[in-house]
């Protein structure tokens, strides 16, 4: 080994360690969230207010609800209902849709990028 | 009519055999099933890195991207996503070593061996995969999660494989004159 061989080694860990540092932080709560329909941006709302939304999507009203930091489709009027079964989301980063109604919420804390964390 | 003959040089022998041998280790490594999917030792590297540090950078990029091609036509993976996986891969690493031969012009008080040169190149390799897999197969940020861990898995078998070419370098001598 020489001593550039030893440089080499060194920027290599601290390249890997920077990224374990950037890409795996703990995700974040988050504090608010956007809602979109048909990919376009309908509104976005505090996670810190309680209070239940009514959005008007393709195909009728999905209902969100909002209470304690957390936000969940309670109601869609679709078939599989696979954002209602999302469940509560509360990270920052954390998504969830209703593709038939064309109605998905994301959440975006403080920290800003959207790598924080992931669910489907 | 004029006739061109094409000659195969010295040259043109051992990029041939080298491949061949690359091509070898790379089509029995995609025999193996790995335990991690993405990891992979990464041999066929070894070869690149033996006639990089006996031969010349030319040579060497000759070898990797032979051995790409052919290793996925006799794999079969020939134009799927995981051919353009290695294909980027080598890119990546080819583009490190061309990058590490330059430093070593320049700067031969901080000559890099075949650990270092191995070490940039395996890192290269799984983050010119990485940027195809993101940017064009899977763009969703839960992929960037897997970075660190492929990347750490890269540095171990980087070391690994330059450790394994110097010594083959080491015994192989410097290369025999032609005559």
């Amino acid at each position: 080994m020489t001593r550039g061989d030893a440089l080499a080694l060194a920027v290599a860990a601290a390249i890997v360690g920077a990224l374990y540092a950037h890409l795996w932080q703990p995700s974040v709560a988050a504090s608010r969230f956007d809602v979109s329909v048909g990919g376009k941006p309908v509104g976005h709302y505090s996670m810190m207010v309680d209070r239940t939304l009514q959005i008007q999507g393709r195909m009728g009203v999905s209902t969100l609800k909002v209470e304690n930091g957390r936000v969940r489709f309670l109601d869609s009027p679709c078939r599989n209902k696979i954002c209602v079964h999302s469940g509560w989301l509360g990270h920052s980063g954390d998504a969830a849709a209703c593709l038939p109604n064309r109605v998905s919420i994301s959440l975006s804390g403080d920290a800003g990028s959207g790598l924080d964390a992931v669910s489907f | 009519m004029t006739q061109t003959q094409l000659i195969a040089d010295r040259e043109d022998r051992l990029v041939a055999g080298f491949a061949t041998l690359a091509i070898v280790i790379h089509v029995i490594e995609a025999g193996f099933p790995s335990p991690i999917p993405g990891v992979k030792p990464g041999l066929a590297n070894v070869i690149t890195l033996i006639v990089l540090l006996r031969h010349s950078l030319r040579m060497a990029i000759w070898v990797a991207a032979l051995r790409v091609l052919v290793g996925s036509l006799l794999v079969g993976s020939f134009m799927t996503p995981g051919f353009w996986l290695s294909a980027s891969g080598a890119l990546g690493s080819l583009l490190a070593l061309s990058l590490g031969s330059g430093w070593n012009r320049l700067l031969p008080s901080l000559r890099l061996s075949a650990v270092g040169l191995s070490v940039l190149s395996a890192l290269a390799h799984m983050g010119g995969q990485f940027f195809v897999a993101y940017e064009v197969f899977v763009p969703h940020p839960g992929l960037l999660r897997l970075m660190p861990p492929l990347l750490t898995a890269a540095l171990v078998f980087g070391v690994a494989t330059g450790l394994v070419a110097a010594g083959i370098v080491r015994r192989l001598g410097p290369p025999v004159p032609s005559t």
